[in-house]
């Protein structure tokens, strides 16, 4: 760091530019230099133990670096990435039209339309050749869209590149942290709440679901008992989420499902009142059976193994129909 | 830059960052998942443009820097969003808010008993009972060697909260190794000196 940065920046934050114990800190680190440097170097070739100090520093920086190195990213994680890598490819290659502008960093957590708006303001927006592409493939899409198909009483529902993004980043989070939830340890770490009271209120207060529904969900009964829950993330979601484990009795044993709750982002084109199969083979999970709906302000993800057969019942359990879409 | 080449940079990272992410959640689940939406961020479309834009518009780091801004993000966001965090009881009693780098020189001691192979074992014992704010700036610091401006960058914190935070964990862990007179006995360091400082000051 420059002298004039030091005091800019160390200096005026911590207030003490001119404090020793600051300035053995920084030269610990490499932090120091120019005239700050050259004074303390004067005063370290009269302090044999300042000079200690500063050796100290920069053994501890490097025993904390051995200690804290840790292990490298797993195979399976570089492969989950990856995947991750390739449907965003998928996505960032469709018309720019129905791309969601990305954040201007990480921490712009404004809505689409708020960091679009800047862009879309501009005439040259209109006049991209992205956006005619993009008005063609909307009508594409929206011609599509009428010849749905009909198969076993199930309508296949077409996605654009972004929303099948979506839908694959969606279901390998859901089924992943289902898996996860199969290790006692991770199970109770994260699913803690048990009592029927802690969960509603959590329900109520973090993620304003209906309360009725949420008795049924966690209502105990002879082929269905509930397990736990916990708050967690879902993709795209920028409020707070709810994980609930139920175990289903399935014959002489049961079978764990889970159910994923959290403020809808409208990011798949369901309609609300109907309940939808997703194509799990499409998203890398033909593992897992997920089935999912929304409510026009909450969604809801539904996940058991696919040989488990589980779903059904936690629908008739909250008063679901079949399903009726395919994502 | 095109898409492959801007994948590509960013994969060479993925060990840096689920580091990050292991010693910020401590848990490798959590940390698996961190870094997947990390990435699922980073990768979203447009987001090379815009990364693009931020190195010309001269902001600090490369693409790492850019990723653990994204991981600091990503986590804080969750914890936030959790609300289920207890106020630790020096945050309570306002400890956090004294966010300027203490004026307490570092230990001075006789060196040279100091055993490092047995110091690291004790080390680890006590950067795993730090905070996450505490281990994630000491990660930065002493594992990927970042200087305190792109330290704060990262965080979007002043220099000066870096350079408290650093501080304050050097201090708890120099203060676990050293402080207890056993334990300073037993990693064979001598002259430690809380009493020497305090000389010092009066003197």
């Amino acid at each position: 760091m420059s002298e004039h940065g030091a005091k800019q920046d160390a200096g005026q934050d911590a207030g003490q530019e001119g404090s020793l114990a600051v300035r053995l800190r920084m030269a610990a680190d490499g932090e120091l230099d120019g005239a700050l440097l050259e004074s303390l170097e004067t005063h370290l070739e009269r302090s044999l133990e300042d000079r200690a100090r500063i050796q100290f520093e920069r053994e501890l920086r490097e025993a904390v670096g051995r200690v804290m190195v840790g292990a490298n990213a797993p195979d399976a994680l570089r492969a989950r990435v990856s995947q991750i890598a390739e449907a965003s490819r998928d996505a960032d290659s469709a018309p720019a039209l129905f791309q969601e502008a990305a954040p201007q960093d990480s921490r712009d957590e404004a809505p689409a339309p708020e960091r679009m708006a800047p862009l879309t303001r501009r005439t040259s927006f209109w006049t991209r050749r992205e956006f005619v592409g993009g008005l063609a493939a909307a009508a594409v899409l929206a011609l599509a869209s009428v010849f749905v198909v009909r198969m076993a009483g199930i309508t296949s529902v077409p996605l654009n590149a972004q929303q099948e993004a979506y839908r694959t980043e969606l279901v390998q989070h859901v089924a992943k942290e289902h898996q996860r939830m199969e290790d006692p340890e991770a199970a109770s770490r994260k699913l803690g709440m048990h009592e029927p009271a802690e969960v509603e209120a959590f329900f109520s207060e973090v993620i304003e679901a209906p309360s009725g529904a949420v008795k049924r969900l966690i209502e105990s009964t002879a082929e269905c008992v509930f397990s736990g829950a916990g708050n967690c993330h879902i993709p795209g979601v920028d409020g707070a989420a709810a994980h609930v484990m139920l175990r289903v009795k399935l014959g002489e044993r049961t079978a764990p499902v889970s159910v994923f709750v959290c403020p809808d982002p409208g990011q798949l084109p369901m309609k609300v009142g109907e309940t939808y199969v997703i194509d799990t083979d499409a998203c890398g999970m033909g593992t897992s059976r997920v089935l999912a709906w929304s409510d026009g302000k909450l969604l809801y993800v539904v996940v058991s193994k696919a040989t488990a057969k589980a779903c059904p019942s936690v629908l008739t359990r909250l008063g679901r129909k079949s399903p009726g879409g395919r994502l | 830059m095109d898409r492959d080449r801007f994948e590509k940079l960013a994969l060479e990272h993925l060990d840096a960052v689920y580091r990050m992410a292991v010693s910020l959640t401590r848990d490798p689940g959590e940390a698996d998942d961190l870094v997947q939406e990390v990435y699922a961020r980073a990768f979203r479309p447009g987001t090379i443009e815009r990364f693009e834009d931020r190195a010309d518009g001269g902001e600090v780091g490369g693409m790492r820097s850019w990723l653990f801004a994204i991981t600091h993000n990503v986590f804080y966001t969750r914890i936030k969003k959790a609300k289920r965090r207890p106020t630790p009881v020096d945050e309570f009693f306002g400890e956090e808010g004294r966010e300027r780098a203490p004026d307490e020189p570092p230990p001075v001691f006789d060196r040279s008993g100091l055993d490092w192979e047995q110091v690291d074992s004790r080390l680890k014992d006590a950067i795993d009972d730090l905070r996450e704010e505490y281990r994630e700036v000491l990660m930065m610091w002493g594992v990927d060697g970042l200087k305190y401006r792109e330290i704060a960058a990262i965080m979007d914190v002043p220099i000066g909260t870096v350079m408290s935070r650093l501080h304050r964990a050097r201090k708890i862990l120099a203060d676990k190794l050293l402080g207890d007179p056993d334990a300073a006995g037993e990693l064979g360091v001598t002259g430690i000196t809380r009493r020497m400082e305090e000389k010092e000051r009066t003197a």
